[in-house]
C-alpha cells in the first residue's frame, strides 16, 4: 500500500474545497432566514439541476466539433422515461434502464 | 417513527443510488490504479473527497502530473454545483442543529439529493436520520465499490457492458418526472416550461466553452432566474 505525499496534499486541498460548498450553505443560513425572492429562486433548482444533469450525460463537450451527442444513451430514455410515467417506481425504471441500455449496447 | 427506522427507511431508499454506485465506482477505481493510484490512495479519495467525476478528473490529473493548485481548482468547479443542492436542502432541515446539518451537508451528493427530492414530492416528512440512512448508505457503497474496483477491477467484467452506468441517469430521470408533477401542482405550466428550455439552450450554448459540470452550474442558475422572473410576470 503505498501513499504518495503529493497526491495525499490532492486529496486534503480537494476535499476541503469540495466540502465548503456542502456545508457553508448550512452555516450561512444557520442565524439569518433567507429572504423571500432567494427562496423563491431556490424552489426552481431542484427541477433544473436533475433536468441538467440529465442533459449532461447526454450531450458531451467534444474536441472535434460542438457537441458530442451519445445516441444510445438518448434512446435509452424512451423506455425509461416511459416506465418512470406510468409507474411512478424509482427501482423499476432503474432495472429497466439498465435493461434497456444493455440491450442498445448488444446490438449497437 | 423512531429515529432507527427512520434511519432504515432512509437506507432502503438510497438502494437505487448504490445499484449505481457500485458499477461507477468499481469503474473509478479501476481508472484510478491504472493511472497509478494505489488502493489506499484511492479509498482516502473516495472518504474525504467523495466525489464521482471529481476522482476520476483527480486521477486523470495525477497521472498526467498537472500542478497541484490546477488539480485543486479543477475539483472545487466540478464541485461547486453542492452549494446550490446544500442552499436547497437548508430549508428542509430548519429545525436541525448547526452540527446535525453539517453531517447532511458533507455527505450530500447529486443522488442523495435526488432521493431525498423524490422522498418530499411523495408528500412525505423527512427526518434528519432519514437522510443520514440516506446520505451513509451512499457514502459506503461509493467507499467499498472504488477500492474494490482499485484492487480487482482487473478481474471483473466491464460493468458497462451490462449497462449498469445507466442506473443514475435512470434514477434520474424517476426523480425529475416526480418533481415534474410536484413542480406542476404549485407552479405554472408556463414557467416550469420556461425553466427547462432555458436549462437546454443555456447548457447547449454553454457546453462547447465549458466543461460539463460548470455547463449544468450555469444552466441551472440561469434558469431559476428565468423561472422567478417569468413567474413575476
Amino acid at each position: 500500500m503505498s501513499l504518495n505525499y503529493f497526491v495525499l496534499l490532492v486529496i486534503l486541498f480537494s476535499g476541503l474545497v469540495t466540502w465548503l460548498p456542502r456545508i457553508t450553505p448550512f452555516i450561512l443560513t444557520k442565524y439569518k432566514e433567507l429572504p423571500p425572492i432567494v427562496v423563491r429562486f431556490l424552489n426552481f433548482i431542484p427541477i433544473a439541476i436533475i433536468f441538467s444533469l440529465i442533459v449532461s450525460t447526454i450531450i458531451e463537450p467534444s474536441k472535434t466539433s460542438l457537441y458530442h451527442i451519445k445516441w444510445l444513451e438518448f434512446l435509452a430514455l424512451v423506455p425509461t422515461t416511459l416506465v418512470a410515467i406510468r409507474t411512478k417506481n424509482i427501482l423499476l425504471t432503474v432495472v429497466i434502464g439498465i435493461i434497456s441500455m444493455a440491450v442498445l449496447r448488444l446490438f449497437f | 417513527m423512531g429515529k432507527s427506522q427512520e434511519f432504515k427507511e432512509g437506507a432502503l431508499a438510497s438502494f437505487p443510488t448504490s445499484m449505481g454506485y457500485v458499477s461507477i465506482g468499481i469503474a473509478c477505481g479501476l481508472v484510478g490504479s491504472s493511472s497509478g493510484i494505489s488502493p489506499l490512495e484511492m479509498g482516502l479519495m473516495s472518504l474525504i473527497v467523495y466525489g464521482g467525476s471529481s476522482q476520476f478528473v483527480m486521477s486523470a490529473l495525477i497521472f498526467a502530473h498537472a500542478p497541484l493548485f490546477s488539480i485543486v481548482l479543477t475539483v472545487f468547479l466540478i464541485n461547486l454545483r453542492h452549494f446550490l443542492m446544500s442552499l436547497h436542502t437548508t430549508t428542509i432541515f430548519k429545525d436541525n442543529s448547526l452540527l446535525g446539518n453539517i453531517a447532511i451537508g458533507s455527505l450530500l451528493t447529486d443522488e442523495s439529493y435526488g432521493v431525498m427530492l423524490l422522498e418530499q414530492a411523495k408528500g412525505h416528512h423527512i427526518s434528519p436520520s432519514w437522510m443520514n440512512g440516506n446520505n451513509l448508505t451512499g457514502y459506503l457503497t461509493w467507499f467499498v465499490a472504488t477500492v474494490v474496483g482499485s484492487v480487482f477491477g482487473q478481474f471483473i467484467p466491464d460493468p458497462e457492458k451490462f449497462g449498469f452506468d445507466y442506473a443514475l441517469v435512470a434514477m434520474f430521470v424517476a426523480i425529475f418526472i416526480g418533481q415534474l408533477m410536484a413542480s406542476l401542482s404549485i407552479q405554472r405550466v408556463k414557467t416550469i416550461c420556461a425553466v427547462l428550455v432555458t436549462v437546454f439552450i443555456a447548457y447547449l450554448i454553454f457546453i462547447p466553452f465549458l466543461s460539463s459540470s460548470l455547463s449544468v452550474l450555469g444552466a441551472t442558475l440561469l434558469s431559476c432566474f428565468v423561472g422567478v422572473i417569468v413567474d413575476e410576470s
